[in-house]
């Protein structure tokens, strides 16, 4: 069949039945995509972007500035993934979503909040158009050293090196793997953006040029294994950058700290707190990382952990991921992502949110002001719960 | 049946995937021609009809080959059935997506001359149901329709009856 745009699965597209099961967790307690729950039309659940990016394909429908932005409304969360009924057509649905956006791009018809985010990376390396040489300030005081050479390189991604809240969490962890004498080394101001929002959104082009650079860097300087601070990046490290020949071991912080833990490297004293963990999509659903950073938790003396309603494959996500946390297409609206998450966090009574991703901390962060539950509610990452837990 | 319980046929297996809250097993019919969609009639009729039900269907899918799943579905003590047909499509051919709209119509044209009555008719089973209705009953449900919604307004399209 010939279409009148070009996507690589074109030719399955058709089979997305719009039975709907995408939209829900596995026991169908709430709806658990993130794009649905927030619009509440079926164009923005998966199933009705696939019936939608079908007609567009078909030419039944033209592009617009709004179907551009249902588009961009996926938060690539991957819960669809996992619900869909079909086995086999429903691991292609993320793909799909990402190449009509990747369509979107070469025709030039983005909106104007996703153009503005690959202007901003292609000319000042980040999103937030400060300078490079400002990159590695966050480290400064932590004991982490420039790399040459460790076993590991740290590496903290755009969110961690310049927004306030992800600098916090990558300056504890930073803190504790140089107490612990983890062999580790960062790149400062020649760390570059990973790339991976930057796919999601599209760019390709852009996404091969940073993949490949970092690459280059990675293996110029002798590096085989890598520690992020960012799920985004362990993402697009693990399963993006082998595709370009850059082969390294990725580790996710809390993986590290889990061990070191373990080892007795991290001495641990009492912090009594009724604390809920909040999965991470790039850590839980898109790499299967649900141990560790529970491990922690449960590790530390006094700690009461206590889930979700939805947690670990069923999670929802805080609305950060496909780079709404840069483009803001989801909003702030009463059943956008990030405020529903912390509403759902109150009701297990915790008083902290526990995370493993700089961008779940921003999102949640942000929510729980909103939802002014500033008094109630604290969102910590994991490592800062630990360094409270050695303060004593 | 002697549970009277209005569930389904007697077969354990199936009444508990019947039973389940949504059914996924029946999205998986829609993907069998890889696929996206089925369509489906489902008269409600009298239970001793169920062999020459089942034999319809078998014969519509060979006729115009295409795939077919029907069950019956007891209503209440079992004084009837609701039997249903469905045939599967794929969304990418449409020759197959007519000859399961023919077959779908066949199928209704049977039911209905078997005295059977489909439970929530698409378009095309209301102007088969209309065209087989008794004038006099037809000329009721106009009568109704004009008076209480004389601009056409409620639920446009259905039961539609001039
Ligand atoms: S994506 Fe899968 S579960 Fe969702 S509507 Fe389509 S076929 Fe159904
Ligand atoms: S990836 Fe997440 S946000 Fe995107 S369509 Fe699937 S469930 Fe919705």
């Amino acid at each position: 069949m010939a279409y009148a745009h070009t996507i690589e699965h074109a030719e399955i597209v058709h089979r997305c039945f719009r039975c709907g099961y995408c939209k829900f967790p596995s026991d169908y307690v709430d709806f658990n995509c993130p794009s649905y729950k927030a619009f509440g039309w079926d164009t923005y659940s998966p199933g009705g972007r696939m019936w939608l990016i079908r007609a567009w394909l078909n030419d039944e429908i033209k592009t617009s500035p709004h179907f551009a932005e249902i588009l961009y409304s996926c938060v690539a969360c991957d819960n669809c993934k996992n619900q869909c009924v079909f086995p086999k057509f429903r691991d292609f649905l993320p793909d799909i979503f990402q190449e009509a956006k990747a369509e979107l791009v070469n025709e030039g018809r983005i909106p104007p909040k996703v153009r503005d985010y690959f202007k901003a990376i292609a000319t000042n390396g980040n999103p937030y158009k400060l300078p490079q040489s400002e990159r590695g300030k966050w480290a400064e005081g932590t004991g982490l050293q420039p790399y040459t050479n460790q076993e590991y390189l740290f590496y903290a991604g755009c969110v961690g090196s310049y927004d306030e809240v992800g600098q916090k969490m990558a300056r504890s962890v930073g803190k504790l793997l140089a107490n612990a004498g983890v062999s580790a080394g960062i790149f400062g101001s020649e760390e570059a953006c990973d790339g991976n929002e930057v796919k999601i959104l599209g760019e390709i082009g852009l996404f091969t040029k940073l993949a490949q650079e970092n690459i280059e860097q990675f293996k110029a300087k002798g590096i085989k294994k890598i520690i992020t601070l960012d799920p985004h990046a362990l993402n697009v490290f693990k399963k993006e950058y082998p595709k370009l020949g850059g082969i390294f071991r990725v580790f996710h912080y809390t993986e590290i700290l889990a061990g070191l833990i373990k080892e007795k490297k991290l001495a641990l004293s009492d912090y009594p707190a009724k604390v809920t963990y909040h999965d991470s999509c790039y850590l839980a659903r898109h790499n299967q990382i649900y141990g560790p950073p529970r491990e922690i938790l449960k590790a530390i003396p006094g700690i009461e952990l206590v889930e979700m309603r939805r947690n670990a494959l069923n999670a929802f996500c805080c609305g950060g991921g496909g780079g709404n946390f840069f483009t803001d297409i989801l909003g702030t609206g009463e059943d956008s992502a990030g405020r529903v998450r912390v509403r759902e966090a109150r009701e297990t009574r915790a008083r902290i949110v526990a995370v493993a991703c700089p961008s779940c901390a921003k999102m949640l962060s942000d929510a729980v002001k909103t939802e002014g539950l500033e008094d109630t509610l604290e969102v910590l990452g994991i490592a800062e719960i630990i360094e409270r837990a050695r303060a004593k | 049946m002697d549970s009277k319980d209005g569930g389904f046929m007697s077969v354990q297996y199936m009444k508990e995937m019947l039973l389940e809250m949504p059914q996924r097993g029946i999205a998986d019919f829609a993907d069998v021609p890889k696929g996206g969609g089925f369509e489906y009639s489902g008269p409600i009729t009298i239970l001793s009809h169920f062999p020459r039900y089942a034999a319809k269907v078998v014969e519509l899918a060979a006729k115009y080959d295409v795939l077919y799943a029907s069950s019956a579905r007891l209503i209440s003590g079992g004084h009837c059935m609701m039997f249903s047909i469905s045939f599967a499509f794929n969304r990418n051919d449409p020759a197959m997506m007519t000859r399961v709209k023919h077959a779908l119509d066949e199928a209704t044209a049977f039911a209905l001359e078997m005295g059977g009555i489909p439970w929530k008719p698409n378009f095309m089973e209301q102007k088969m149901i209309m065209e087989k209705m008794d004038p006099a009953a037809r000329k009721l449900l106009q009568m109704i329709k004009k008076n209480l919604d004389p601009q056409g307004i409620m639920n446009p399209g259905n039961w539609e009856v001039n």
